[in-house]
Order: C-alpha cells, then structure tokens, then sequence
C-alpha cells in the first residue's frame, strides 16, 4: 500500500487523517509518552510538548528534532519524501509476494490522483514488472490529466460513494459531488479497468435507507453490479486527536453487525450485489 | 527508616546469623538420619549392600560432600563396606560434590519436598563429579523419605480423556479433493488429495489410534535387564579396551535381538516391537539411564509425560541393573578418562552449552534403500568377504562384528514369523480366518525379509519398521530417521497398484497403501526417549523425533514428489500425531505448486506439521560442506530440521544446544556468568571501559569463541569415548562407507562425517547488540546506566526500556543494523567452528534451531539490552522477535536474505498465523502458499507454521484434557500442546500472531 499525502475532501469521518494535508505534520502518541521533557529544548520554534499536554500545532513545521530526541517514540512525523526510483524499488522487493498471492500494489490515500503524474509513472513501472496495481480514489479529480497519465497504467479502481445528495455531500466532504459522479460515469464508459465502486456506511451520515437506495440505483443505472459495503469503525478517532485535529464527528463506537445487515440489505432490495 | 523496619531487619539478621551457625549441624543431623535408616533397618540394608540372586556382592562404595560455594566448610557421607558414614567438613576423593551459592540453600537441600532440582538448574547448586552416584543417592534418600512407596499416578492421568470405545472417537476433518495431476508427480491417483478417505474407512487404523491415544506410557526395562544380563555374564575385562570392544557390542546387540520377546499386537499388520510395552521408555543404562534412578518412585506422579512403573520394575533397576553402569556409562567414562573434566562440569550448569552425546550419537539414517535391493543376507556376505580380505586386525573385527549384530536381527525376524504363525494356529474360529490370514502372511513376510530383498509394498515396510526396532537395540531412541519414505517406497506402491484398472480395485488397493502407511507411522510412535525431570522441564513433551521426509528433488535433479508423497501427506492428515516427525522439502521451478498447496493445506488442518524446507537453500549449503551433488540431493531431515545425506553421513546434528546469550552476558560482565555466579569465560574488561562498538563486539567475540572452542572439545572428548568404549556395528552393517574404510561409524568410517550444532538465542544477541550501538556509542546513553538497567530488570529504567523497544532497531524491521549484525556474528560462529577438527574427521557445522531451550536457557538469563526481561524465553530457533513488531512478509525478506551457507545445520523459522473465522479453506492455503512460496523464492531456507490462535492455546491451558491431541511445533519439533510445561506454553502463546 502507497498511501499519498493530499486530499482535496474533508470528510468528518476521515479514516486516515494524517493524509489529509499534502505537507508533513507531526503526530503525537500521549498514550505512549513518558513525560521525560526532552522534547521542549530542541524545539527551534519552542512549542514542543510532551504528547501528554496540548501543543501549539499551527506553529510546527515538523522538522523532526522534537522527534529524533523522544526516548519513547511518542511522537513521530507523518509523512515522508520517497524519490520515484526509490520507492518503485523499494515495492518490488515484494514481488514474489504480489506474484504468488495475486496480490499487487494498491494506490491510496489520501488522494493519489492529486499527483497523477507521479502516481502514474509509478504504476506504468509496476505495470513493468507485471505488478498488480491498484487505486483507491474519492473520485473527486481532473478527469483529463487522471484518463492521460494514471488510467493506462491502472489494472482496477476502488471508488468510493459516500451521500447521492449533493447538499448532503457538500456539508459533510466539503464539496459537492458532481464531479465524482461525472468522473465515476466516464470511468465506467472508458470501460478499460475493473471499477469496484464501494460506499462507507457511517453512522448517521451516510447509512439512511434514503441515501443508499439513491447510490444503488445510480449504480444499476451505470450498470454496476456489485457495491463493497464499508462498515463504520473508530480507529481513526485516535490519529485525529494525535495531529492536535479538531473532532466534527466523534464517533468512537464500531458498527453494530445488525445495522450493517440491515445496510446490506437495503442495498440487496435495489437490486445490487454486495461484494464479499 | 521506621523503628519498626529498623527492629524487624536487626531480628532478620540475628535469625540469618544463628541459622548460619546452625546449618552444617542441622544438615549432619539430618545425614545421620538417613545414615540410621540405612545402617540399621533391615529392609532397606540392601541400598548399601546386597546380594544378588546368582551370590554376586554389589557394595555401594561412593563418598559424597555438600559445601559451601568456597568448599571451606561442608559436611560429607562415606558410603563403604555395606555402612553410611557421615563426617564434617570437605573430604579428599570425593565422587560427587555439591557447592551451594547460599547457606540456605544447603538447608534447603535437605528440606521437605526440596525442589533440589530447580536449584540445580537455577545454578543456586553446582554440581561437579559423578551425576550416577548422586541418583543412586537421590533414589536412597527418597526411599527412607517416602518408605520406599512410588508416588500413585497423578490424578489428571487417572481417567483417560478419550471415548472409552474407539468408535466415538471422531475422525478429523480432511482436505479438498484437487483435480490437478502435476506431470510426472501424480500417476495413479484420480485425486492425489485423496480427499474421499478418512479415519473412519481406516477402522483397524482408528483402533490403533485409539490404543495409541488412550495408553499411559511405561517405563520398560526388557533392553537393560538384556543388557546387563549380557555384560555380567561377559565377567570383567573386555570393556574399555577399543579394538576387542566392537566385538563385544555386536555380541551384546545379538543378546538383546535373540532374547527380545517377539510381540504382535492386536489389529497389528507389522510384526515387533521397539519395547515390551505397549508404548514403552527404553533404557540405556550405558548412556543416560542411571540419571533415571533418583526418579524410580517419582515418574510415576509426574503432572506431564508421567511413565508408570511396577514395584518389581523399580526393584529390579534398583537392585540388579543400574548398579552395574555406576561408573561404566558414555559420561562418567569420559569424567574419568577425557583430558578435561572441568568441560562436562561446564556442561552440568545448564546455562552455556548443553552435550547430547552425553547420552548418544544419534541423529542419523542408516541406507535403508540398499537393505531393501539387497537383503540382510547379502550384506551379511559382503561382511564375511570383507573379514577374509581384511588389511587390519580393527578392520577385520568390524566385518566379524556386523556379522554377529546381522543375525541377532534375522533372529529376531525368525522369532517373529514363528510367533506370527503360533497365534495364527491359535485362531480357529470362523471369524477369526481373516485375523489369521493376516498372521500366516505376517509370518511370510518375516520368513523372507529382511533377510531376502523386498518385493512387495508391505515387505517393504516390514523392513522399515524391523531395521528402526533393531536399530534401537544399539543406539539410543532419540533422532533416528526413518527417511524418504516417498521416493523409496514408490516403485513398490508402483508395483502394488499394477492392473488395478477397475474404480473399486484400484480404490480398495489404495487403501491397503493407507492402511499399511498408517500402520508403520503408528508403530513409530510405541516408544518414547527417557526423560528425567530436569529435562522434563527443558524439552516437555518431546518423543522420538523420527523423521519422515517428502518431495524435493532426486539425484539427477528432477522432482521426487511421487503418488506415495500425496499418500503420506494423507496419512499425516489423518494421524495428527507428534512422531514421525514429518518434513517436506520444496524445490522451486521443479515441485509443482499444487504440492505446495497440498503441503500448506495438511499444514493447516493439522496445525503444526510438515515443516517446510527449500531445497534450494539446503542442496548448495551442503555441497559447499563437501558432499557431492547427488548425495546433497539425496537428504533428509534429522530430528528437528537438520539436513542429513542417507545412508552414508553421521552427521550427529543436535550435538550440542549452545547459549549465545551466554556469551553476551559474560561479555558485559568482563566474563563473569551472572548466573552461574563466578568467571566463566576469559577476562574482557569491564564494558564501561569500552572506547568504542567494535571494541564491545569484541569481546563478546572473545567470549562466544572460549565457549565455541569449550563446546567443540567437549564434544570431541565424548565422541572419543564412544570410540572407546560403545562402536555400533550394526549401524555400520548397514551404513555407506564402513565396507569399503574398514572403520566402524563412530570411529570415523562413514562416508561423510560432521557435528551439528543448534545455536539458540540469536536474535536475542542481535537485538542487543543494535540497540548497545544505536543508544550507547550513536547515542546519549552511558554503558553505566544500560548496566544498572539491567542489573535491575528494568525497574526503575522504564524510560531506558521503552527506548530501547521504540528507538533500537530489531531483527526482523526493514532494518539494515540488525542484519549486518546477524551476518557478522554468524561469519564469525561459521569460522570458529569450521576451524575445530573433529574426532571423527569432517566438520563442525552450526544452525540456528532451538528445540525448546530457547525457553529453559531464556529462564537461566537476565535482563538483555534488546529489552527482554530476566527469565523470559528467548525468541525459537532463527524468528524475529514479537518485540520487533514486524509484519510477516518484513520477517519474511529478512529470514530468507541470510545466507544458508553459514547455517548449514539448518534453521527453524517459527511463524505462528490465525486465519479469519470467516476466511475460506482455499484462500488460506492460496496466501500461506503464496507466502512460502515468496519465502523460498528470495532464498529463504525452512519455515514451519503454527496455525492456532492464543485464545485455543489459552483454553487448552485451562482445560487440558479437552485437548489432548493440540499440535504446536516447538522449535523444529511437534509437540501435543498440554504436554508442555508452563513456560513453554506461555512461549507458544506469547508469540507473534499473524493474520492470513
């Protein structure tokens, strides 16, 4: 897994947070802070805290040397530069893996199609060595730069629906959903990749009866048969706190198999199937 | 400090203070107890001197001394002219020595239900001189504490926790038919799954499982009654002086087979029997069994691996037997004669090195292929030329002598056919023909093999099955390898299955091929090694470790797997039992994948077993030990992993287990071994003194090479006393290389020779030394602060400890540190044993495999800078460390990127993997073989697998019983679960678990 830093949504319910933002920012882990205070002095900036108090993040720049002097490894920086030539080699010590499993590379983020221009030098390389190369996307994108750089290199997409309605859509991702739709429409037309579209089931946002048979139904009308079902869970919640984020939705309980049943079932009585 | 403290600590140290003086007195007093007992009670006179039925004296003459850890005081007992006497302070000559770290501990010796043991192997007790002695005593001791009565069978043993019919015995689950016939790997079998047979169509199988399951093993003392019977009547002389005494050994193997009762069980297609009973522990009391006879009254009561015993038994061990080999066994005789006894005092420490020749030269395979082309007969003749043709004396004494060893072994199959054909003409009912059908073909078979080549598939077997139970006459029962059952018993499965066109014949034939499979396994399993309670606790739970090996490739190259390899992974499927130990070899490009599959799914369904060995990595490693190309080809594992060439290399490969934590702990306390308690090892000077890395690793260079060098002439010292005093004729008979060199086996006459050593703790050592480099010499931290850390645990040092866990980098992490690290030291350890010459001629060759020491030594350690607390387990055999946190295919590339050449012993690569409840059957045979399969194809040399959860592992703690017949591999060896000690369990448990 590749995971891109940079997305241009803001869903409340982000399962990786320290994606979101394409710079480097600093995590901070209290649960395993010892308190000892060797982080302060080496601040350049002097905001450096123990994990186990608040801190100044706007001001940080993570330079790394609160983190270098922490004896616990509470802290750490999310988000590394990896040259092209490096991290295409670095995949490929794992080919026998992706060969003998039918396994392969998955593109995710974040957002990789924010760098379609790396992320598809990249995959046209794994493509190269016969890899498997497969990309997980929002759907919300350039559609021309996304079918000229990434698309010919792509063996499937796992594209993500969240909300039919664009209002809903808007208050909960930050944008509206227009262009995933048109985007998700073209995908299906180029017809060149396996597209597995898959919808999160989020408490309260995204699991009414309403919003599910609406992405059903788009989806029967576009002539996919099969939906992936993501069912909620909270480990998120945590990495949000640790990047000093504020929490718009805090949910910290996981699904309840029932509700997740009812989900598939809603989805089964439009006439979908859901993948497994 | 409060007064009350201050008033309690000034009481304490007056009662130490008085106890102090009053031990030695105390201890004597108690002495002279037992000594009373002894001296006076008629009943228990016979311990100090008897008589036996034939008039023969036997005095036990021994002096025995408990001191203190200075030897300046003590107290002694004298045993002489049939009385016990006891005496203060130390004494001159004395047989056995017992030095105690703390005057406690000497009271603590003589203290009710005294754990002497756990103070012998936590080294709070040192103990030099003759262990034999000391058992006699222990036994004596234990008779006046006990009145002589053996402790009842421990109540968890009291009610089997089987059905009581075997019937309701449930047959386990079985794989998925497969419809790929790989070519030139499948020829007869429709689904080489044989996914249509189970326990259930096997019912005289299911019986014998149920026999298998249900009995309580028992001590058997048929071997060294045999045994000693044969040597008193030898009379003195004779013994110790090498050339006359391959003679005399094949003399005495002749006595045990022409006086070894022939039995045949019911339901039993293979005639003999290891023991006499039905699952029996033999004994050598020429090796190890003297050990045995402080623990005549106690095995019995064992919670684990209890051996019941009967009055008349202990009585005659006691009595008759072990007196005898008092000083006459394999480590006395080398105490009294080797040029260094200060090495076996080393051995007797438990925490640095662990010497199995002490109790055998095993671990190898005689060539069974060519007694099955050629007969007893023939080689027998081959014998009688050799002894004409013969240019020395020793040369022609080894042809008479195989002669000699030859015919007990066609005496006994003589035996054998004739008892067959009694109990045949004992069955005279109409429901009995079938039975006796069975017996008049026994005896048929018996008649004409091994004497004659073997024709049939079922005479094949039989040869099998007699060459192990003769084999165990002469050599001890632990690591003798059955082989390549596949490759060797295929033309005969090839010729059993001609013009079985018809669906029902052939289905039918294929089961007899079941059924006689499954025979022999099950009569692999009617024995188990002598295990004493020290090693009960060391390696619980282990049995014989007899290998069976399937697939890789033949001499020319091309692939071995064959339809009896499809068959035998069934009959593994089927069994689940702990031995045969059975080991897989895979060779990619040349095995199919559907073997693979196959191998990962018996994998699977059984939990624990085959282990899985790559065939690439194993064949170069040996030839660059000097075997030719088609004998590398021609391998099998041996005991727990290790390669072995058939038939024509002694290549003893579980010589020795050697503790490289040792070594560190000595490096950083200037050679000192904490435990232990005194300097062990050269002076390396005090670590805080070290101006740099290299100098560190230095000196634990310096002290792993002063054990390595301890460990080698150890082992060459014992090995010449196996020269001297017990040669293997039988063996030889039948083994590459004696016919042609003249010389017996253990004196050098195989066609190849080496010993193999096991290295435990390495990633413990590495782990260790990363973390010195990357805290202390790239880091803030003082080698005075990482000592006082370690000094106490840890406590105190939790911020010292969780750098070291976050911040160092560990074995196993995409980490370049740890891995020049493991190269170095293994460079090093390949070098320095390389460089010893051995007794024998050959090499020393190291792997990197741990049975279940990685527990006991983990238990003897402290505090380790890789983060490791005092006393818990080092990581099994050569598997990263659940410290290192590091995803499976991580470990993985790291394992499979060390080079096999410097571990041609081999390694146990431990991967403990639960499967998802809802995963499919097929998709977790396709992943674990898409895992071995990546493993094998960077280089990667063996992996086994566990496939169990904790919280089954967790149950079977609390419940036993419901779980009797839970596999788990060790470290190279399967094991059933409950048979464990606590530890061990807690190891398997606390392993890292990997999703599939």
């Amino acid at each position: 897994m590749v995971f891109f830093k940079g997305c241009p949504l803001r869903c409340v319910w982000c399962q990786n947070p320290e994606t979101l933002s394409p710079r480097q920012e600093l995590q901070r882990m209290p649960e395993r802070c010892a308190e000892c205070r060797r982080c302060g002095p080496v601040c350049p900036h002097a905001i450096a805290r123990p994990a186990a108090e608040p801190q100044d993040v706007a001001r940080c720049r993570a330079c790394g040397a609160c983190v270098d002097a922490c004896a616990t490894g509470a802290r750490r920086v999310a988000g590394e530069v990896w040259a092209l030539d490096e991290l295409t080699a670095l995949l490929l010590r794992d080919e026998p893996f992706y060969r003998l499993s039918g396994g392969g590379v998955t593109l995710s983020g974040g957002e990789p199609t924010v760098y379609p221009q790396y992320a598809g030098e990249l995959a046209a390389r794994l493509g190269e060595a016969d890899v498997h190369v497969l990309l997980e996307t929002c759907g919300h994108f350039a559609w021309e730069d996304f079918e000229r750089r990434l698309l010919p290199h792509l063996s499937a997409v796992y594209f993500d629906l969240k909300l039919a309605d664009e209002e809903e859509h808007r208050r909960h991702t930050g944008r509206g959903n227009a262009r995933i739709r048109a985007n998700l429409e073209r995908l299906v037309r180029a017809g060149t990749v396996e597209v597995l579209p898959r919808i999160p089931l989020v408490p309260g946002i995204t699991d009414g009866e309403a919003n599910l048979t609406a992405l059903a139904d788009l989806l029967r009308d576009l002539g996919l048969p099969r939906v992936a079902l993501l069912p909620y869970n909270p480990l998120w919640v945590s990495k949000r706190e640790a990047l000093g984020l504020d929490l718009p939705y805090a949910r910290r309980e996981w699904m309840e198999p029932d509700r997740e049943a009812r989900c598939s079932d809603m989805v089964r009585t439009s006439g979908l199937e859901v993948a497994g | 400090m409060s007064t009350e403290i201050a008033r309690r600590s000034t009481w304490e140290r007056t009662l130490t203070w008085i106890l102090g003086r009053m031990t030695l007195p105390l201890v004597r007093t108690k002495l002279f107890a037992v000594a009373t007992m002894l001296n006076h009670r008629p009943s228990l006179r016979h311990h100090l001197r008897d008589e036996l039925p034939d008039g023969e004296q036997v005095v036990f003459d021994a002096t025995i001394q408990w001191l203190t850890w200075d030897r300046s005081r003590g107290v002694h007992a004298v045993f002489r002219d049939g009385k016990m006497r006891v005496g203060a302070g130390p004494v001159d000559g004395a047989d056995v020595t017992f030095r105690c770290k703390r005057l406690e501990d000497l009271r603590g010796l003589f203290a009710a239900g005294a754990d002497t043991l756990d103070m012998i192997i936590s080294n709070d007790v040192a103990i030099e001189g003759n262990m034999s002695v000391l058992a006699k005593f222990g036994h004596m001791a234990a008779t006046v504490q006990q009145g002589g009565r053996k402790l009842p069978l421990h109540e968890r043993w009291e009610h089997s926790a089987w059905p009581d019919r075997w019937e309701d015995m449930p047959a386990y689950p079985v794989g998925e038919s497969c419809d790929e016939h790989p070519a030139g790997e499948v020829t007869r079998l429709d689904d080489p799954h044989l996914a249509g047979f189970s326990l259930d169509d096997l019912p005289r199988i299911k019986r014998l499982l149920w026999a298998y399951r249900t009995v309580i093993t028992e001590w058997c003392t048929e071997r060294a009654v045999g045994l000693t019977e044969f040597v008193r009547a030898q009379g003195e002389g004779g013994r110790g002086d090498g050339d006359a005494t391959v003679l005399r050994q094949a003399r005495a193997v002749h006595h045990l087979l022409s006086h070894k009762a022939p039995i045949i069980h019911d339901d039993d297609l293979l005639a003999g029997t290891t023991t006499s009973k039905r699952i029996g522990v033999p004994l050598y009391p020429e090796l190890g069994a003297t050990w045995g006879w402080s623990e005549l009254l106690t095995t019995q009561g064992r919670e684990r691996n209890p051996y019941r015993i009967t009055d008349e038994e202990i009585d005659v061990l006691d009595r008759q037997v072990l007196p005898l080999w008092l000083h006459d066994n394999v480590r006395q005789w080398t105490y009294d004669h080797g040029d260094d006894a200060s090495l076996l005092d080393l051995d007797a420490r438990f925490a640095l090195y662990f010497m199995w020749k002490t109790q055998a030269i095993s671990h190898t395979l005689v060539d069974t292929p060519s007694v099955l082309a050629r007969g007893l007969l023939d080689i027998r003749e081959e014998a009688s030329r050799r002894e004409g043709e013969a240019g020395d004396d020793e040369a022609r004494e080894l042809f008479q002598a195989m002669q000699v060893a030859l015919d007990g072994v066609l005496d006994y199959s003589a035996r054998l056919a004739a008892h067959a054909r009694e109990l045949a003409d004992g069955l005279t009912g109409d429901g009995d023909r079938s039975r006796r059908d069975e017996l008049l073909e026994m005896a048929r078979i018996c008649e004409r093999v091994p004497a004659h080549p073997a024709e049939t598939l079922h005479e094949a077997i039989q040869v099998i099955w007699i060459l192990m139970v003769a084999l165990h006459q002469e050599s001890f029962n632990a690591a003798l390898v059955v082989g390549r059952l596949d490759v060797w018993l295929e033309p005969y499965f090839q010729r059993h299955m001609e013009g079985a066109d018809d669906p029902d014949e052939k289905s039918q034939r294929i089961q007899r091929v079941l059924e006689l499979c499954s025979a022999l396994v099950l009569k692999l399993t009617d024995h188990l090694p002598f295990v004493e309670s020290a090693g009960n606790r060391i390696f619980s739970g282990s049995s014989g470790n007899q290998v069976i090996t399937l697939g890789g490739v033949t001499d020319d190259g091309g692939s071995a797997v064959c339809d009896m390899t499809w068959i035998w992974l069934k009959v593994t499927e089927i069994l689940r039992v702990r031995d045969p130990n059975v080991n897989a070899r895979f060779a990619p490009g040349v095995n199919s994948d559907a073997y693979l599959r196959r191998l990962c799914e018996v994998n699977l369904l059984t939990g624990a077993t085959p282990s899985l060995h790559n065939d690439d990595a194993v064949i170069p490693a040996m030839v660059e030990q000097g075997f030719a190309l088609e004998h590398a080809r021609d391998w099998t594992a041996t005991g727990c992993v290790e390669p072995t060439s058939c038939g024509r290399h002694l290549g003893h490969t579980n010589s020795m287990m050697f503790n490289m934590v040792a070594a560190l702990e000595m490096a950083l306390n200037d050679g000192v071994h904490p435990l232990v308690g005194e300097q062990v090892g050269p002076s390396t000077g005090d670590p805080r003194g070290f101006g740099s890395y290299e100098a560190f690793v230095g000196a634990l260079k310096e002290q792993l090479g002063w054990l390595i060098d301890r460990s080698a002439r150890a082992n060459n010292m014992l090995g010449r006393t196996h020269q001297r005093i017990r040669p293997t004729p039988l063996m030889s008979a039948l083994f590459e290389g004696p016919m042609e060199s003249g010389r017996d086996v253990v004196r050098g006459g195989a066609r190849y020779n080496s010993s193999g050593t096991a290295l435990v703790g390495l990633t413990d050592v590495v782990d260790s030394l990363a973390a010195v480099r990357t805290l202390v010499y790239d880091g803030e931290v003082e080698m005075d602060t990482l000592l006082a850390a370690l000094a106490a645990d840890f406590q105190g040092h939790e911020e010292l400890h969780a750098r070291v866990l976050r911040r160092a980098p560990k074995f196993g992490q995409d980490a370049e540190l740890p891995l020049e690290i493991a190269r170095d030291l293994m460079d090093f350890v390949y070098d320095r044993y390389q460089a010893h010459e051995h007794y024998r001629g050959g090499r020393y060759v190291p792997g990197y495999w741990s049975m279940s020491y990685h527990v006991a030594f983990g238990d003897l350690s402290g505090a380790l800078p890789s983060g490791r607390r005092r006393g818990e387990s080092f990581t099994p055999g050569l598997t990263p460390s659940q410290l290192s946190g590091a995803p499976l295919t991580e470990q993985i590339r790291t394992v499979a990127s060390l080079d096999a050449h410097r571990m041609p012993n081999n390694i146990a690569f431990n991967v403990k993997v639960v499967p998802g409840a809802d995963d499919e059957h097929r998709e977790v045979v396709d992943r674990m073989a898409a895992y071995v399969g990546a493993y094998f194809e960077m280089g990667g040399m063996q992996i086994q697998f566990n496939v169990v959860g904790s919280d089954t592992l967790k149950a079977a703690m609390e419940t036993p019983d419901e779980y009797r017949d839970l596999l788990v591999r060790i470290s190279g060896y399967n094991v059933y679960f409950v048979d464990l000690t606590p530890e061990a369990q807690l190891e398997v448990i606390g392993r890292m678990e990997h999703a599939l």
